[in-house]
């Protein structure tokens, strides 16, 4: 079967619905080539009794163990950090904290501001009015006013609860003298429009039963679709052709019958995440592009960059009830953000406050908990469960050469496409800004009243933050895309996905890269195509 | 390929949650064989492993350390069997009625019920907003913004205001 678009979408994750809402408004249909499905909520089994062993199975946020018919191989034996994403309609936004924090205006200039990295060609400037758009699309809870970012508008609906664990942590922070607030999350605290309000159920990165907490299933795409963007479902895209002058002009894909297509274009629009980007790029091979689509600086890949996160877990004498609420957040600091010469790193960390869980990732001994099996188990299960909350340590990660995403051809998914390879090792400024994030992290809790503290160096299931692949800059030698997403080597082939990254920040990429590509749809249309 | 027989399972069980005075070891909750292991698959070469009859045969006392032994030598095993076995007894009434008992937490799934913060204290109150506090990044519209947001830190901004700090 051959179709024809002009703008095909590859991925229908975060990035790929703004992008296509955002042309569909301004009258541009687009076609979008997902390899999943829609998900029921009904299939959410946060309402089963085996809840929590679906989340470290089949509902795994690793596709390397939930292993769905949609899912790629991820080789990830080079990589400290293990991949997490999902692939459906809506993308990683199913398997979700919804957590929103927004790049501050010093992580799109770090390279003029602290000499490391790159700088960005377009600034916080340029994105402000797209995170104010995505976040009145997406619904946002939190409080606007926060002193260590720069204005924003007024959230949709207060902050979510802080909970013992969330009012223990704020009360130490202010003590300790160090900058606080609630976080800002893609999840309404009380019913608002048609959605409703959360009830602080717990694990939202097992996807919302109820839709308090937002993916862009429910929010983008029903509106996008009733301004006459298409979806088409099951899709696995294999490769990206091009003409005799080198533009991209049709998409090749798998349906679920491993039936080949084929959908013929004018523009490419790659919003597959910093591992399925660089896969598929590296995959479309042809006499122009021997070393794969966009890539005559060999820069496709390179730069990968995740979050080393450590986790900083506080046991509390007294229950402080911590499986209730969002278990990924509810307040931060970005006290330790910024370069500060008095340290032996450059750059900084985020540490926001997450929660506990429920019984069987307790007694398995999660995050770090230390629950033995056998003897003693039961004794020590009595002292950790309901009285625990982790601070996440979140480092920015700096672009370097060595960490990159590959292509081995000897693995394949069910199609005969190869796998996609992680290779990443953390560097030596992350590790020394790490050790500072934990003994500051050590330190909240101690201020916080926590009788025992225990550190998980670097949580390994936490490659959620995908960035860096096609670098957004200037020059053509050491970068990917433009400032427009638009390829320097294939002007019609567009990347909206944090693979655009040129710095990682020390924050959740989500609100950024979608308001990336809301202002690539924007530059798109305003182009003239 | 086949799976461990009934006694194996149940002293593999009780060797992992043996229980105490006040949480019963595996064995007095669950029934075996366990529906959780009905479709594991393990190699014969595994199942003939004299390790199993060891295990049947020890004594309470006895079980942690050959738990060790298995956990050391048989890993992929130990760690495939361990959530599976863990998962049926911590979702199992009994001890969820248990846990709610000692630790307020609810005896069932998260949803569709939720939860409910019955612990929460007074919030504490936001920190007092003075000044902004975020890096300038040396572009003018950064100057200007901070500029606007010092002079007002508690101003409440619109979207029309925003859309006019910068054109690019």
């Amino acid at each position: 079967m051959n179709s024809e678009s002009r703008v095909v979408i590859i991925g229908a994750g975060a990035s790929g619905a703004a992008f296509a809402w955002r042309l569909a408004q301004q009258g541009v249909k687009s076609i979008c080539l997902e390899r999943g499905d829609w998900l029921n909520p009904d299939d959410i089994p946060t309402d089963q009794a085996d809840w929590e062993y679906r989340r470290i199975t089949d509902f795994s946020p690793n596709p390397n163990v939930r292993k769905a018919k949609s899912d790629y191989p991820i080789l990830d034996a080079n990589s400290e950090i293990k991949p997490l994403m999902y692939n459906g309609v809506g993308g990683s936004t199913i398997m979700w904290s919804a957590h929103t924090p927004r790049f501050r205006p010093s992580d799109f200039k770090i390279n003029s501001l602290d000499g490391v990295g790159f700088d960005w060609p377009i600034s916080y400037w340029d994105l402000a009015p797209y995170y104010e758009i995505n976040d009145s699309v997406m619904g946002t809870s939190g409080v606007a006013g926060d002193p260590g970012n720069p204005p924003r508008t007024p959230r949709d609906t207060p902050a979510l609860p802080y909970g013992a664990v969330g009012t223990k942590m704020a009360n130490a922070a202010t003590q300790l003298g160090w900058h606080w607030w609630p976080s800002d999350g893609n999840i309404f605290s009380k019913s608002h429009d048609d959605r409703f309000g959360c009830n602080n159920c717990g694990p939202c990165e097992m996807g919302c039963r109820i839709g308090a907490r937002a993916s862009v299933d429910i929010t983008y795409w029903p509106k996008a679709i009733a301004m006459g963007a298409e979806l088409i479902l099951n899709a696995s895209v294999s490769h990206i052709e091009v003409d005799a002058k080198g533009f991209a002009n049709k998409v090749i894909w798998f349906d679920q019958n491993g039936t080949e297509q084929a959908t013929s274009c004018d523009f490419v629009v790659m919003a597959a995440n910093g591992i399925g980007t660089p896969r598929i790029l590296l995959n479309s091979v042809s006499n122009l592009f021997p070393s794969g689509l966009g890539n005559s600086s060999g820069q496709v890949g390179r730069n990968f960059m995740l979050h080393p996160i450590a986790g900083v877990s506080g046991v509390w004498d007294e229950p402080v009830q911590s499986w209730a609420g969002n278990d990924a957040f509810c307040l931060l600091t970005q006290h330790f953000y910024e370069t500060d010469s008095s340290r032996d790193f450059k750059r900084g960390y985020e540490m926001q406050v997450t929660r506990g869980q429920g019984p069987l990732i307790s007694a398995l001994g999660g995050f770090g908990l230390n629950v033995p099996w056998g003897q003693g188990h039961h004794e020590r299960f009595d002292q950790v469960f309901g009285r625990v909350a982790t601070v996440a340590v979140t480092c920015e990660d700096l672009p370097t050469d060595t960490n990159f995403v590959s292509i081995d051809s000897n693995v394949t998914d069910r199609f005969g496409v190869p796998a996609a390879v992680m290779n990443y090792e953390l560097e030596a400024n992350a590790q020394q800004m790490k050790s500072h994030g934990i003994e500051s992290a050590k330190a909240w809790l101690a201020a916080a009243g926590a009788r025992e503290i225990l550190v998980n160096p670097l949580v390994a299931q936490a490659g959620f933050h995908l960035m860096g692949t096609t670098r957004m800059g200037t020059d053509p030698n050491i970068s990917v895309i433009g400032q427009d997403c638009r390829a320097h080597d294939v002007p019609n082939l567009l990347v909206i996905d944090a693979s655009v990254f040129a710095s990682s920040a020390a924050v959740n990429p989500t609100p950024t890269l979608q308001a990336i590509a809301l202002r690539a749809a924007d530059q798109l249309v305003k182009s003239g195509m | 390929m086949a799976t461990f027989a009934e006694d194996v399972q149940r002293a593999f069980a009780d060797t992992v949650l043996p229980g105490n005075l006040k949480w019963p070891k595996a064995s007095e909750v669950l029934n075996f064989p366990l529906h959780h292991l009905s479709s594991v698959e393990i190699s014969s070469e595994i199942l003939n492993l004299d390790i199993w009859g060891r295990l049947v045969s020890a004594s309470p006392e006895s079980r942690q350390s050959i738990g060790s032994e298995i956990e050391r030598d048989l890993s992929a095993v130990f760690q495939l069997l361990l959530p599976l076995i863990f998962s049926a007894y911590y979702s199992h009434p009994e001890v969820l009625s248990l846990i709610e008992a000692e630790h307020s937490y609810p005896a069932r799934p998260p949803m569709p019920e939720g939860q409910t913060f019955i612990l929460l204290a007074s919030p504490p109150a936001l920190p007092e907003v003075t000044k902004p506090i975020w890096r300038k990044d040396g572009t003018e519209t950064g100057e200007k913004v901070f500029a606007l947001q010092a002079t007002d830190p508690r101003k409440e901004w619109k979207l029309e205001e925003i859309m006019r700090w910068h054109t690019s």
